[in-house]
């Protein structure tokens, strides 16, 4: 694993990447979020400027434009919203 | 309805009729002897209905899932009673794609579109203006991005696909670029040429070398749209596609051995073409018939019909076969069958002998061929099989997998090394995790989707490294 940064941070990295419940309360309440982790100054610093901002634009916008088709070479949810090739396997 | 064991979504691309105001020169509609035989046997829309309800007794019968209508032609809206059609599409909760040509949007069409709900409308463009009209009418192009504007101001997704053969490549960047910056359509795909139909008297054509270099180009096209701000969906429909995100340590064919297929060329999988006179194809681009509706039913020709069967297996592709993207592409039987005639050879245009990496010769497993309708249904759900979907609430439970994927989220090296080879890396890093934990983990971190991992707040960190 990579030594520069504790398990703690990476847990805490990946829970807010996959965990939309997690990500909720880090942005909402952070203190609360993060205690209980061992974490050193820098990686709370580091956490603390993460742009809630931007993250939102990934959630909202991306998630728009995400293949939800099983159909589609790259599916996802059922919803149909085809994006990944944008179009049925025809000309 | 307990919907709970349906699986997937199925999509069905139907041509409703093959009327059309165009005789595009790649066209695979017009194959030898058979287009006036399929117009003048146009299904009535009683056949569709009776075709609808088939639909509903196989997705009831087998747990599938039948959402995704992709309408077409010719031209669909050149067939009187299409829109009784859609509307009973809609009115059975059916998701509506379309695929037609500009022309036929008038006002009170573009309102009808819009207020039934469809989910977006896709066109063509074959090259700049001069290119395009010349592969299908005088003023086509200019009427093409007029509906682009048209369709968006109603509010309905509008796309573009475009056909890359060896007479449009020169403009072909051109085009992309002036798609994204120039026009109002939501998204931009393309597809290699299949040469059947009009597209067979295309003389010139490509080499590996030449798809190769165009893929590569294309990336590079479209990070560069995407650093410049564009948000056009520029899409990558080819499964070949794969082979460079590989080759960049980006994407990794990690499967598990249960999973038929996961990704890739839909044919045999996750749908099939009806035509206007019923018949049934395994794609429309391969003009090979699996059966005809509604003489016969969805069931015996989907999970009986050899054709079918043949694309599920591994064994009779002469060169996909053997190749560990298999589960993951299968390369494009039409464009195969195009170049071969037959849609199982080695596909001509195929470049993984030009990566850098040349590991990926796979052992051949095969699967028998003489299964019960059950066992079909099995094996086609295999390509289902989404642990990302059915187990999400699970792994997000898993400290393990998610420090790994934290701690690979923010730091690139680390994660190309894991793609490269995934169980090896969990092995060195003594990290005990089982397969569908590292599968996971690929999917989720891969430079592209697939297995049907659709988190986009991946997208965060990887942009945004702390």
């Amino acid at each position: 694993m990579n030594t520069t940064i504790s398990a703690d941070y990476s847990l805490i990295l990946g829970k807010l990447s996959l965990d939309v419940s997690f990500a909720q309360k880090f942005f909402e309440n952070f203190m609360e979020a993060v205690a209980g982790y061992d974490l050193t100054e820098h990686e709370l610093d580091q956490l603390r400027s993460l742009d809630k901002d931007k993250f939102q634009y990934y959630m909202e916008n991306i998630l728009m434009k995400s293949c939800d088709c099983d159909s589609c070479c790259n599916g996802g949810e059922g919803s149909g919203n085809c994006s990944e090739c944008f179009s049925s396997c025809c000309q | 309805m307990d919907r709970s064991r349906y699986v997937g979504t199925f999509s069905i691309q139907w041509h409703i009729t093959n009327d059309c105001n165009n005789r595009c020169k790649h066209c695979y509609m017009f194959q030898d002897g058979s287009y006036e035989e399929e117009k003048k046997n146009e299904l009535k829309f009683e056949q569709l209905i009776k075709i609808l309800d088939d639909i509903k007794n196989f997705e009831e019968k087998w747990g599938f899932n039948i959402n995704n209508f992709f309408i077409t032609g010719g031209d669909p809206l050149l067939r009187k009673d299409w829109k009784l059609f859609i509307q009973e599409l809609k009115n059975r909760g059916k998701t509506i794609h379309m695929m037609g040509n500009p022309e036929t949007l008038t006002e009170e069409n573009l309102n009808f579109l819009s207020e039934v709900g469809i989910k977006q409308f896709q066109m063509s463009l074959d090259g700049l203006e001069k290119t395009h009209d010349d592969f299908r009418s005088k003023g086509s192009f200019k009427r093409t991005v007029a509906a682009l504007s048209k369709l968006k101001s109603r509010g309905i997704k509008a796309s573009i696909m475009s056909t890359l053969t060896p007479i449009n490549r020169e403009e072909f960047f051109e085009l992309m670029e002036y798609v994204v910056k120039e026009t109002d359509a939501d998204g931009f795909a393309f597809d290699l040429v299949a040469s059947v139909g009009n597209a067979a008297l295309i003389t010139e054509r490509f080499t590996p070398e030449d798809i190769k270099d165009i893929f590569t180009q294309y990336l590079e096209v479209k990070n560069r749209l995407y650093r410049e701000g564009y948000s056009t969906q520029i899409s990558e429909k080819s499964s070949l596609f794969k082979l460079l995100h590989y080759d960049n340590d980006d994407f990794n064919p990690y499967n598990l051995e249960e999973n038929m297929a996961i990704s890739g060329c839909h044919i045999g999988y996750t749908c099939f073409t009806i035509i206007s006179d019923g018949s049934v194809m395994a794609c429309r681009r391969l003009p090979m018939k699996v059966g005809k509706l509604p003489e016969q039913n969805i069931e015996e020709i989907f999970l009986g019909n050899e054709i079918l069967k043949k694309f599920r297996r591994p064994q009779y592709y002469e060169e996909c076969g053997k190749c560990k993207f298999f589960k993951v592409c299968r390369g494009c039987p039409s464009v195969v069958y195009g170049e071969k005639n037959d849609p199982f050879a080695k596909h001509p245009l195929c470049f993984k002998s030009l990566i850098k990496k040349n590991d990926t010769y796979s052992e051949i497993k095969e699967v028998p061929m003489d299964t019960t309708y059950e066992e079909e249904c099995k094996l086609i759900k295999s390509h289902y099989n989404n642990i990302y979907r059915n187990n999400y609430d699970s792994y997000i439970c898993r400290d393990k997998v998610l420090r790994l994927i934290g701690m690979l989220l923010n730091n690139k090296e680390e994660r190309r090394t894991f793609l490269k080879e995934p169980e090896k890396y969990v092995q060195d890093k003594n990290i005990n995790m089982q397969k569908d934990e590292i599968m996971f983990t690929v999917y989720y971190l891969d430079g592209i989707k697939q297995g049907k991992i659709a988190n986009p707040i991946k997208y965060y960190f990887k942009n945004n490294l702390l």
